[in-house]
């Protein structure tokens, strides 16, 4: 097998020319990544011209995983689909995220269409916020129609917490924000016990609640490249809480309506320049 | 499942959270809680406990936490002999597979990711607890 390394301004290409890819193969790769000096938010494994492998192959390249998060990339191999199936069909996909080609991967990762980015981001995030409000409450959750904020912010809301999303591929501002009613009636569900006022007891929930929806987002974007890192949502109360980007970019706003009442998810992206 | 007066560390800097973890428990019969902030109030606490003969039996730990995160706390526990055999349990919401494999690899007895349900608590600490060999 010959390897060839690519490197691109968004990611580390570790290009593997062979028809078989063998567990000696898989330690040929690791020695070439132990020489690398810059590493990028991902880390390509590109066996596209393989037909076959070896399953121990795939286990010794996760020993890769460690060094790549320590350097803040994560891992993904392009390989043909017999090759793909090796790896699925032995629990590895979720280390090492499989993809037909490189054009494929590429945009799913940040370097493709800006829209398409924008959009898979912000449905990504919104999937978050409905997984969290459901586990966490065992109440249903639907989305209401999403609208373009410019002026004027979130009406009726009291409380809410908002964080920094940042990101290789993007990074914005996320606020979660209820009404007072809501708010009680799902601190209430939360706690088991029955509050009647937003009192510092239960004002850092919805922090919490910001902080859960943020880690699952982070995990799904993060598996295809966004390179999210974790921060500390803030809680903000009064009325009219808004997103002030300071590039002006427009913010989405999307309704949520459950059994507890409504509340508001308001997102603003900023594409980053260098990827 | 653990005895009902298993002492309890919850360790969390959001109080909403440790509202609702000791409500949880409570729901699976245990009564006996202390609460801290972040890990350097949490290894203050295991000491007291420890000196005063009522030691920590189980913690329940978050990883994002300001003055000292879980992972060190969790790195700090298992590397002191009195507290080593104390069930360690993260409860976070950082899922990545880096992060679970370095709980893992210091020592960690079980991993719940938040979201969670109570059932999903509730099962989590029993493996703990059959590890253990009953609690």
């Amino acid at each position: 097998m010959s390897i060839s390394i690519k490197n691109n301004p968004k990611y580390l290409q570790l290009i593997c020319d062979s028809k078989s890819v063998t567990e000696a193969d898989a330690k040929e790769a690791i020695m070439a990544l132990k020489d690398i000096e810059e590493w990028r938010p991902l880390t390509v494994l590109d066996f596209s011209t393989a037909d076959v492998a070896e399953l121990a192959a795939f286990r010794t390249l996760t020993r890769i995983l460690g060094t790549a998060a320590q350097n803040e990339s994560t891992v993904a191999v392009v390989a043909k689909k017999p090759v793909r199936q090796i790896i699925s069909e032995n629990g590895l996909e979720r280390l090492l995220p499989c993809y037909g080609s490189m054009d494929e991967l590429v945009d799913q990762s940040g370097g493709g269409d800006p829209k398409k980015k924008a959009l898979e981001f912000l449905n990504t995030t919104l999937e978050a916020v409905a997984k969290t409000i459901e586990v966490t409450l065992s109440v249903k959750v639907k989305a209401g129609k999403p609208s373009i904020s410019t002026v004027k912010g979130m009406p009726e809301v009291d409380i809410g917490s908002v964080v920094g999303l940042i990101g290789t591929a993007f990074s914005g501002t996320l606020i979660m924000a209820y009404p007072q009613q809501t708010y009680l009636k799902i601190m209430s569900k939360m706690l088991g016990e029955t509050f009647t006022s937003v009192s510092p007891a239960i004002r850092d929930g919805a922090a919490e609640i910001l902080n859960m929806v943020l880690g699952q987002a982070k995990m799904s974007l993060n598996e295809k490249g966004y390179g999210i890192k974790q921060a500390i949502p803030t809680v903000v109360q009064g009325k009219d809480i808004s997103i002030f980007s300071a590039s002006n970019q427009p913010s989405v706003i999307v309704p949520f309506e459950c059994e507890l009442g409504m509340f508001f998810v308001e997102l603003a992206t900023t594409r980053q320049a260098a990827g | 499942m653990f005895a009902a007066n298993v002492r309890v560390l919850v360790v969390d800097d959001m109080q909403t959270m440790r509202s609702m973890l000791k409500g949880q428990l409570r729901t699976l019969g245990l009564k006996e809680f202390m609460e801290a902030e972040n890990g350097e109030e949490a290894l203050k606490i295991l000491t007291a406990q420890a000196t005063k003969n009522e030691p920590i039996q189980l913690i329940l730990s978050d990883w994002n936490m300001p003055v000292m995160p879980g992972i060190e706390l969790l790195k700090k526990v298992k590397s002191n002999a009195n507290f080593k055999d104390v069930p360690f349990v993260m409860i976070t919401a950082e899922g990545e597979v880096h992060q679970v494999k370095e709980a893992i690899t210091a020592g960690v007895s079980n991993y719940i990711v938040k979201p969670f349900s109570a059932d999903t608590l509730a099962e989590k600490l029993a493996n703990v607890a059959k590890k253990l060999g009953g609690g």
